[in-house]
């Protein structure tokens, strides 16, 4: 017989906090903006600072550079936490904050936590530059100038040249979010309206085989803050719609592209490769742990910043063989008009990458919740949401639940 | 000049020193290889596999008897990319870095030279050089396309 994962739906979200700054409004600090999200989940929960148990949050701002970001945020909230921690598997860790909490929770060493995310550095900074000099080594990489983009871009040309993979292909990904994202009234690129697979292939090349239609945009109008409570499903059950936390995992490969290619010996690098990613493994234990499988689910957010890590993610994500992402996509899979609901706020390509995108996950929450005004896809029960971060190098999958399918 | 980094660089906010960028006197043999124009890896003394310039231990073995040895300095291109949008103005667009299978099987990142950027394949061989790049203001390995 099976063992039941004991954190399978024993935690739940039961409110959840977001604070968008658009382009015409005057720019905040990344604190101010986690600050307003945590006080609209906090207002929403009906939680005190003095409920609070513990708190965790995602890496610190590029606008905002602070050692240990977590103590920032408390410092400001007067919150006098049991547990606290930034969880920094770069991007990934937003979500793994979710799992943390779940476990803290479940135990009863708290009752309530608090996780938070949110970066203003769009309107402070010079992200690409910045980026590149978080995003590479800097002793055997960073001199020779990469950015973000060229250092996914390795991944993507072995990926396509092992796949034959074109760029038509990765191109609908992009087409296909921008749809979702025309939906969403805080999303990035929805006055741009729709675009065409012609138009990312003839977008400039950032680098290649990327064009600029290939990859996200940093928030267009800087900074969406968000923040969740966390509570045991015995006192959410007390709150209006909780969302379940069916299932988790996680998995971290490396911490710069070039030591990914040092990793052998070990799922998913048993040989040196640029084509696995940890969201195979992350994925496989989410399922297990929660129960269900691909088939099972009714949506899915992913932080994949480039169209063919989209690709790549459908694959480890199990909606599709490896290798296969691309005829997922050529046949409907994705489409907006009948496909698997995927990045229903427009994702990281057309809402935009806020910090590192605890959004995504809200998304997930709002329609599971029934909330997602003008883009809800029907009812659904279960979503997987995706997060990654580094060059593709860490990852966390979440599977989470409405009330009626638990 | 090259630019030794493995007794770390200062890192400032503002006027504040706030510490030091990695100090990793393990790497230093691979600097002071450079100035020699050598590009070298590490040998593990005890399993004998090849490994990353970076390692303290071989992650295979447990050992802690690297040493350093120099590699034959050719290689095959896994993958690459050109750059279009630089990190900075500094940078003079466009440029092509890959990773290089070393024929030692150590992979390395490195600037492809020698060949126009969009004839650039995986798959491509390389011959390693020195020659000082802008802007880091040292001399680096680059990988010259045979």
């Amino acid at each position: 017989m099976t063992k039941v994962n004991p954190l399978r739906n024993a935690a739940a979200i039961t409110a959840v906090g977001t604070h968008v700054v658009s382009l015409e409004e005057e720019r905040i600090s990344s604190l101010e903006l986690q600050l307003r999200a945590r006080r609209a989940a906090m207002a929403s929960a009906g939680v005190t600072r003095q409920d609070i148990g513990a708190v965790f949050t995602g890496r610190a701002p590029m606008s905002y550079t602070a050692m240990q970001w977590n103590m920032r945020i408390i410092n400001d909230l007067k919150i006098v936490p049991k547990m606290s921690t930034e969880v920094t598997v770069h991007g990934a860790g937003v979500l793994a904050t979710w799992q943390y909490a779940a476990m803290a929770v479940t135990n009863g060493l708290i009752d309530y936590a608090l996780c938070t995310s949110g970066c203003m550095g769009n309107r402070w900074v010079d992200l690409v530059e910045v980026n590149a000099g978080v995003e590479a080594d800097l002793q055997f990489e960073a001199p020779y100038g990469p950015t973000t983009p060229s250092l996914y871009a390795l991944w993507a040309q072995r990926y396509m040249h092992e796949f034959d993979v074109r760029p038509e292909d990765t191109a609908r990904v992009a087409v296909e979010n921008r749809r979702w994202a025309l939906h969403h009234p805080a999303a990035s690129m929805r006055h741009k309206g729709e675009i065409s697979v012609g138009d990312v292939l003839e977008s400039r090349l950032i680098a290649s085989p990327l064009r600029l239609l290939d990859c996200s945009s940093w928030y267009r109008g800087g900074g969406v803050g968000s923040a969740v409570i966390i509570t045991s499903a015995e006192r959410a059950r007390q709150s209006d719609r909780p969302i379940y936390l069916t299932g988790f995992g996680q998995c971290t490969t490396h911490e710069w592209v070039t030591e990914r290619m040092g990793l052998w010996g070990i799922e998913p690098s048993t040989k040196p490769n640029l084509v696995t990613t940890g969201a195979a493994i992350a994925a496989r234990d989410a399922y297990s742990s929660s129960g269900i499988g691909p088939q099972d689910v009714d949506l899915v957010e992913t932080s994949a910043p480039f169209t063919f890590l989209n690709m790549m993610i459908l694959e480890d994500l199990g909606f599709c063989k490896k290798g296969e992402g691309k005829d997922f996509v050529n046949s409907g899979g994705i489409d907006f008009a009948g496909g698997l609901p995927f990045n229903t706020n427009g994702g990281y390509l057309s809402f935009g990458q806020a910090a590192n995108g605890m959004h995504m996950a809200i998304e997930a929450v709002e329609q599971l919740r029934g909330e997602a005004k003008g883009r809800q896809v029907g009812e659904p029960r279960h979503g997987l949401v995706h997060f990654h971060g580094g060059p593709n190098a860490a990852h966390s999958v979440a599977v989470l639940s409405a009330e009626g399918a638990i | 000049m090259s630019i030794d980094w493995s007794a770390g660089l200062p890192l400032r906010i503002g006027n504040v020193m706030i510490g030091l960028t990695e100090t990793s006197p393990e790497t230093a043999g691979y600097w002071q290889g450079v100035m020699r124009h050598e590009l070298m890896i590490k040998v593990c003394m005890h399993c004998h596999r090849y490994l990353y310039p970076r390692r303290l231990l071989c992650p295979e073995c447990g050992s802690e008897a690297l040493e350093w040895l120099r590699a034959k300095g050719t290689g095959t291109v896994y993958t690459f990319s050109t750059v279009y949008r630089a990190p900075s103005d500094d940078f003079e667009t466009p440029y092509s870095n890959g990773l290089i299978e070393l024929d030692e099987g150590v992979h390395v990142f490195g600037r492809l030279i020698g060949k126009a950027h969009e004839l650039i394949s995986i798959g491509d061989r390389v011959q390693v050089e020195f020659g000082e790049l802008r802007p880091s203001g040292g001399v680096l390995p680059v990988y010259r396309i045979m």
